[in-house]
């Protein structure tokens, strides 16, 4: 029980400890006044006894005058307590409070007379004069404070007592006097009294009607006020600055130009407060003026900046009025914005009664839409349909949006905001006012004309919204354009009450905003739609227009084409401006058809872009597209290496497009892939099929199938095509190709007789390959002299003659030489011998002119030919008797000069002959001339020949080298698949093309076992040079195989002793490779 | 049928292939160039993906454009015209979601062989390669076939739109009202 009494307790205590103090009640007025009368009873005791401890001293003047003032101020506290104690009583009667005036009266007057030089006279005087007008003593009053004012004019007390004195005169309505009073403070110095004399010096003027003066001294009270702000104020009762701004809106109403006002005010106002209220003061003035320019102003000024009290109110209706009455709509929309939140703040409140609510929303909206109307009404003024700037329709739609903000539920929304939309559509804020617009329509009756023509006015403008491209909207606002313009107008024609013109353009500016929004797909199928309803119309044009940018742009090919067509098509309703615009589009959709679909299937794994392309020219068979199509294909066919394909395909074109003018090189193309399959026959075929289909290669055609036919050891096949290249040929440019490669089989294949009479016809155009072969015919056949003047027309080339022909030539020359030299026999005059032995020298300098060519087969000829020549001319020498003009001594030294000679050319043959069997392994060349050195005996005989190749046997096709063919069609630089190739060739005895498959094999990097190969291949086709080449390059490689290949082709060519050389130039190699006869 | 069967057999290819480990793009055993394989095999399947997804969706939305077109669109001579254009359409977009099912199960057939193949070459896990090739094979030429589909679909689709619009010409001609093309006709 006393726990819970002692919880009690604590908790109470502490609650009690928590709870706040009670109030303590302001101690009683009176008894503070009278315990200020206790402290001023105290001081002016202590003041006593220090007056007399300080009789006779300085101090005494000044002790005496605090006397005063501490009794004066007693008495002011007795004053102050009767009044508490007897109210607002007029007349008070307070004894003790003249009793002690009186002897602070007493006390002042004794100081100015006994001390009148003393400073402190001048705070007597000016507390004397007090003194005496709180007693209502005013003449004494005024004669202390003129003593003062006279007597002691610079004295900061001075100027307070004019004050006092100008206050005097001024409550006499003596305004002269005052005026003089206050005017002579203001020429004194900067003080505060200063700005306050202005103020009262203003007051004057105004009581004068002397406006101009009021103005000019209240705005100096301010300055001069405002000069010393910072300063210390000492018993400031007024706020002289704030006073005067107010109290000058009188005369500044009626002095200065109203739209001054808020400038002057706002230069003048140190504060906001001060600011306000003489906004307030200037709004009434001008109210009562009924000055609307000014008050527009002032009560903008207000509504923006004044505190929201009730006077804002009144603000806004006077704002209404002076808009209306200066009829000044620039800032209409600024204007309805205040007023709509003055009110809006206001009927926000809590507590506003409901009927008040009620009346200022009424009364208000009314106003706001007046404004609007108004201002919209101006706006229109002489142009009621016409366009407007958009600065100054701007204002209007902001008012008219100030208004549907605040008051939503106002009858007039509706056409407000059919006026919005206007005044938004005149400003060409298509898309603001196509928003409007649908509002006004989603508000009216469905169904009824107003709407209607709201809906449609939505449309166009969301339309011309859109038109204005990206740049002028955002894009969210062009999302929102389109689905409205769409939302509109699919109403509009639902109802079906639009006419034909307005139908048509809805119905465009539907598709129109599908085709923006990228929705291709969409917008082809309206804007088609269009293209037929509208034909004719620059709508029907433009949607056909777009329709087919709609395909292009989803590069959809096909549609584009069908589009085109249906549209250019002769029934089609489309004008026929726009059919010759579709006809290139078209054009170009077709090859951009075709371009893709090529593109497309070849880039498709696993696509199958032959039939992708041969379909396709299925469907435009007969025309350049279908054509192409086929063209394509073969291209693609070709890229596959599918020559099958590639037939096929090229007889269908040849079939189907005759006059193709892509035929030869189509053929041509065929010809090459069948010669990269080393398909050489069907090659051979098609080169010479392309060449008989014309075109400007056929002469580069024909000679392709005459040099393959010379590969393939068809001398007199390669020759009927080199002629037919010839017979095609235009020019010696055209000619020298299909000449030269005959030069060159005729010189290698045919009796010089008859290259004499094949190629005296081409020496016209003077191509060096054919001069050289001819002239070396002729002076094979024994036209020497003829030989001699054509192959100097090669050798006259100097450095610009190629290698072979030039070699060529100078070994003709030489040739030509050894003839004329073999036919010359001096007789006994020792001038024919010198001349012999002449002879002998300028023929050797011809051979060796000639091997120094650098041209393998030329240079073992010409070493060879010399041998024999240099033997030949030394054994003559040696047989000849000495003339017989000279004596016995003369003929002896004659005889073994001879010798000696013979001696020396004998070493001549003998170097000539080790020199050319050196060149046959250093320049791999095993040719008839090559061999003739090897087999140790000059050739008798010009050795400047080919192996004649044997006759081919022709494989049947086998069709397990497809896949070879194809693997070496995609990769020609294969070495591997090429050397299998050409194994599998030679395996079925077709040696000359082998051997060319094996060249590609070791043109591509093949190594010893390549070469041995293509030796095997060269020899089994009757390339007997080339294949001891083969093997020799296979020995050097290190192949066993090929050096015993080497040895074996010697002996067979009767070379046994090379064979057994040629065993000792080459060490044993590894073993692999097949041999000579089978055997590995 | 045909296309059924084979769809079923690279499923259960797929299963197999689930026994193909994945490697890793950022294996480090791997050399950069079988990584980039593996990547470019990957993001094959993710095309795939994507492209079946939309066409799915075009499809989708071809087809409720169709339905409401037989529940409500009445365009005189050119009614009929328009439904076969409809109806071809719809077809073109389940062909396009076949050449996408076969697409997306060629690259996923791809996927698992280059993770085979990468992990033997790399020495990675061992896998018998010949089963995982063939299904990438059968699963191209299902694809041939699918992408040859979805060609034909097309032309027949641009053969019906030709035809409505022979159609709707006569239609506009005869002074026909075409607002039920604009309120239910027009393709989504």
């Amino acid at each position: 029980m006393h726990r819970v009494v002692a919880s009690l307790g604590l908790s109470l205590a502490l609650l009690a400890c928590g709870a706040p103090p009670p109030p303590l009640p302001d101690p009683p007025r009176v008894e503070a006044l009278r315990a200020r009368i206790t402290k001023a009873r105290n001081a002016i005791a202590e003041t006593r006894v220090a007056l007399t401890r300080n009789r006779g001293t300085p101090q005494e003047v000044e002790l005496w005058v605090r006397l005063a003032e501490l009794i004066g101020e007693e008495a002011r506290y007795h004053y102050q307590v009767a009044k508490v104690r007897e109210g607002d009583a007029k007349a008070l009667h307070v004894p003790q409070v003249r009793v002690l005036k009186g002897q602070a009266i007493a006390l002042y007057t004794r100081v100015v007379r006994e001390w009148p030089a003393s400073p402190q006279v001048p705070r007597a005087l000016f507390n004397l004069g007090q003194e005496q007008r709180e007693l209502g003593d005013y003449p004494a009053m005024r004669a202390a404070l003129q003593t003062l004012v006279d007597e002691h004019p610079a004295h900061p007390l001075a100027a307070e007592a004019l004050i006092v004195l100008g206050d005097d005169h001024f409550d006499r309505s003596d305004m002269a006097a005052a005026g003089a009073a206050y005017t002579r403070i203001t020429q004194g110095p900067a003080s505060r009294t200063v700005g306050l004399a202005f103020y009262k010096l203003g007051w004057v003027r105004v009581n004068q009607g002397d406006c101009p003066a009021a103005l000019e001294a209240f705005e100096q009270a301010i300055d001069r006020t405002q000069a010393l702000a910072g300063q210390p104020v000492e018993g400031a009762t007024i706020d002289v600055r704030r006073e005067a701004l107010v109290d000058l809106v009188y005369c500044f109403s009626r002095q200065r130009p109203p739209e001054q006002a808020v400038p002057f005010l706002r230069a003048k106002a140190y504060s906001r407060d001060a600011y306000v209220a003489a906004l307030e003061r200037m709004a009434d003035r001008f109210g009562v003026m009924d000055q609307a320019l000014g008050a527009l102003g002032v009560a903008r000024e207000l509504l923006d900046k004044g505190p929201d009290d009730e006077q804002r109110l009144d603000d806004a209706r006077l704002l209404h009025g002076a808009v209306r009455k200066t009829e000044r709509y620039g800032q209409v929309g600024a204007d309805a914005e205040r007023i709509t939140a003055v009110v809006l703040r206001r009927l926000r409140r809590p507590g506003v009664p409901e009927e008040l609510r009620a009346r200022l929303s009424a009364e208000f909206e009314a106003l706001v839409r007046d404004l609007a109307t108004r201002a919209q009404e101006a706006l229109f003024k002489g142009n009621p349909q016409g366009k407007v700037a958009r600065a100054q329709a701007l204002p209007v739609a902001q008012a008219y949006l100030a208004h549907l903000d605040a008051f939503p539920e106002a009858a007039s929304r509706l056409a407000v905001m059919q006026n919005l939309a206007d005044v938004l559509s005149a400003a060409d804020e298509d898309f603001e006012a196509g928003r409007w617009y649908l509002a006004t329509a989603d508000g009216q009756p469905a169904g009824g004309e107003r709407a209607r023509q709201a809906l449609y006015e939505a449309v166009v403008h969301f339309q011309a919204a859109l038109e204005a491209g990206p740049a002028a909207r955002r894009r969210l606002e062009r999302v929102v354009a389109r689905a409205s313009l769409r939302r509109a107008g699919a109403r509009l024609l639902a109802e079906g009450k639009l006419d034909a013109e307005q139908q048509r353009k809805v119905k465009f500016a539907i598709a129109r905003s599908w085709y923006d929004e990228g929705r291709l797909r969409e917008a082809a199928d309206r804007l088609e739609a269009v293209a037929f309803e509208a034909a004719g119309t620059a709508e029907g044009d433009a949607a056909a227009e777009l329709l087919l940018d709609a395909y292009n742009t989803r590069n959809d090919a096909l549609g584009l084409l069908n589009a085109g067509r249906r549209l250019a098509a002769a029934d089609s309703p489309v004008s026929a401006a726009v059919k010759a615009r579709i006809g290139p589009i078209v054009l170009a959709a077709e090859q951009q058809q075709l371009d893709e679909l090529s593109l497309a299937a070849a880039g498709e794994e696993g696509g199958d872009p032959q039939a992708e392309l041969a379909a396709f020219a299925d469907r435009f068979k007969g025309t350049a597209l279908g054509e192409r199509a086929l063209l394509n294909a073969f291209v693609a066919a070709r890229a596959d290496g599918d020559t099958a394909a590639m037939a096929a395909l090229a007889d269908r074109i040849e079939r189907e497009y005759p006059q193709s003018s892509q035929l030869p090189g189509l053929l041509a193309g065929m010809g090459r892939a069948a010669a990269a399959r080393f398909e050489l026959d069907r090659a051979v075929r098609i080169y010479a099929r392309a060449a008989a289909a014309g075109g400007a290669d056929r002469v580069t055609l024909a000679t392709a199938a005459g040099q393959l036919r010379m590969q393939l050891g068809d001398s007199a096949g390669a020759q009927g095509e080199l002629t037919q290249a010839l017979a095609g040929a235009d020019s010696p440019a055209q000619r020298a190709a299909p000449a030269a490669a005959l030069a060159g089989l005729l010189a290698r294949t045919a009796p010089p007789a008859e290259v004499v009479v094949r190629l005296t016809p081409l020496a016209g155009d003077g191509d060096p390959r054919v001069l050289a072969a001819l002239g070396l015919a002729q002076v094979r056949v024994g036209k020497v002299d003829d030989g001699e003047i054509t192959l100097q027309r090669v050798v006259e080339r100097g450095a610009g003659a190629e290698a072979g022909p030039r070699a060529m030539a100078l070994y003709g020359q030489a040739e030509a030489l050894a003839r004329t030299l073999a036919g010359f026999t001096p007789g006994d005059d020792i001038d024919e011998v010198t001349e012999f032995v002449t002879l002998v020298d300028v023929t050797e300098q011809a051979y060796l002119k000639a091997a120094r060519e650098a041209e393998p087969a030329v240079t073992s000829a010409a070493l060879g030919r010399l041998a024999h020549m240099a033997r030949q001319a030394g054994q003559r020498l040696a047989g000849l008797s000495p003339p017989s003009a000279l004596s016995a001594e003369q003929g002896a030294r004659f005889k073994a000069g001879l010798q000696a000679r013979q001696a020396k050319l004998e070493a001549t043959a003998t170097e000539a002959l080790a020199t050319c069997e050196a060149q046959v392994y250093a320049q791999l060349h095993f040719g008839p001339a090559g061999r003739a050195c090897l087999s140790g005996q000059p050739p008798a005989e010009d050795p400047l020949t080919a192996d004649r190749l044997g006759a081919r046997t022709v494989a049947p096709a086998d069709p397990r080298l497809e896949p070879l063919r194809a693997q070496v069609a995609k990769n020609p630089e294969d070495p591997a698949t090429l050397r299998a190739l050409g194994e599998a060739l030679l395996a079925q005895g077709d040696a000359h093309a082998a051997r060319l498959a094996l060249a590609a094999a070791v043109q591509a990097g093949g190594g010893a076992e390549e070469l041995n190969l293509l030796g095997l291949a060269h020899h089994a086709a009757g390339d007997r040079g080339g294949a001891l080449a083969a093997f020799a390059r296979a020995a050097a490689g290190g192949l066993e195989a090929g050096r015993q290949n080497l040895a074996d082709g010697l002996r067979q060519a009767g070379l046994s002793a090379a064979a057994e050389a040629a065993l000792g130039r080459f060490p044993a190699g590894r073993a692999g490779g097949r041999r000579l006869g089978g055997g590995s | 049928m045909r296309r059924t069967g084979w769809l079923l057999a690279l499923g259960l290819l797929s299963g197999c292939g689930g026994a193909v480990v994945p490697v890793g793009v950022q294996d480090p055993r791997l050399p950069a160039a079988a990584r980039r394989r593996v990547a470019d095999a990957e993001d094959a399947v993710s095309v795939a993906r994507a492209r079946l997804a939309e066409a799915r969706a075009e499809a989708a939305e071809t087809a409720r454009w169709r339905s409401r077109l037989q529940a409500e669109v009445t365009l005189g001579s050119a009614t009929d015209a328009l439904l076969a254009m409809a109806a071809a359409r719809v077809a073109l977009g389940q062909a396009e979601i076949d050449r996408g099912e076969a697409e997306l199960a060629y690259a996923r057939a791809r996927l698992a062989q280059t993770y085979a193949e990468a992990s033997v070459r790399h020495d990675l896990a061992v896998y018998e390669l010949g089963p995982l090739t063939a299904a990438s094979e059968g699963a191209l030429a299902e694809l041939q076939a699918r992408r040859a589909a979805t060609r034909d679909a097309r032309l027949a689709a641009e053969q019906a739109a030709g035809t409505f619009w022979q159609a709707y010409g006569a239609h506009v001609r005869g002074g026909g009202d075409t607002r039920a093309y604009w309120l239910v006709g027009t393709a989504p």
